[in-house]
């Protein structure tokens, strides 16, 4: 069992291209496999740019903190937020959605939703808990 | 994100992106692609040095396909690493933006 780490996030685009150069060094450090750490890395993409978009829109002082656990074949990430509620489990994709035509949005929770083995949500003290937890056995 | 930009004989535009197309690369690029979107009808867009791809720059791409399909035009991609195919599969992005394996395929898609 690997100890966590833990990264704190002002909610900006630089603030994740930081995440993610954080990341990618944690992941060679353990040596980490290459899918794991995709499905990873896409999952909490995903989680930070939509919390960016619409998370905080009534937020004084937000922030968001990301933990890492890498295992050898299990991965998972717990997300943290003061943003808006939003249980993304619970979000559903546009049925007849038509990709030519429609807002093309939605694809980062449907990704999140493919890559993640388990999703787990609770809202307490004002703040979003996710954990999302890869293992590889998504497509 | 670094992008380049170099025409070809027929009108194509090759676009060349490198570095992650993550949230802050899709900001990098999204005027430039509309810029792009709306000059150009035959687009071909190399991704072989994306070194991630997110749903957001999946938009990017979609919304200059779909600017440039307006006027009868094409973009198509060519070159993705295996995981940025993965995501455009899975968002069946590729149903609407042909993908192809080179830069020879995506001028001859782009000229059908």
């Amino acid at each position: 069992m690997r100890a966590a780490d833990r990264i704190s996030l002002s909610p900006t685009a630089s603030e994740v291209s930081r995440f993610n150069t954080w990341f990618d060094q944690k992941c060679a450090d353990r040596g980490t496999g290459k899918t794991l750490a995709a499905d990873l890395k896409l999952c909490i993409n995903e989680v930070l740019a939509n919390a960016i978009s619409y998370g905080f829109k009534n937020t004084a002082n937000p922030w968001v903190t990301v933990r890492i656990k890498l295992d050898k074949r299990r991965v998972s990430a717990t997300i943290i937020d003061n943003g808006t509620y939003f249980d993304l489990r619970v979000w559903q994709a546009p049925k007849d959605r038509d990709l030519t035509t429609g807002e093309p949005g939605g694809f980062g929770i449907a990704l999140i939703k493919e890559r993640a083995s388990r999703i787990h949500y609770q809202r307490f003290c004002g703040r979003n808990h996710l954990k999302i937890e890869c293992d590889g056995a998504n497509p | 994100m670094r992008l380049e930009q170099t025409s070809l004989p027929g009108d194509i535009l090759l676009v060349k992106l490198a570095g992650p197309l993550d949230i802050a690369g899709a900001g990098e690029i999204e005027t430039p692609f509309s810029v792009i979107s709306g000059h150009n009808s035959k687009v071909i867009i190399n991704l072989a040095d994306v070194t991630f791809l997110a749903s957001i720059g999946i938009r990017v791409l979609v919304k200059a396909a779909r600017a440039i399909g307006s006027r009868k035009g094409r973009l198509i991609v060519f070159g993705p690493t295996d995981e940025a195919r993965r995501v455009l599969r899975s968002t069946g992005i590729d149903t609407i933006i042909p993908v192809v394996a080179d830069e020879q395929a995506a001028i001859a898609e782009c000229s059908k």
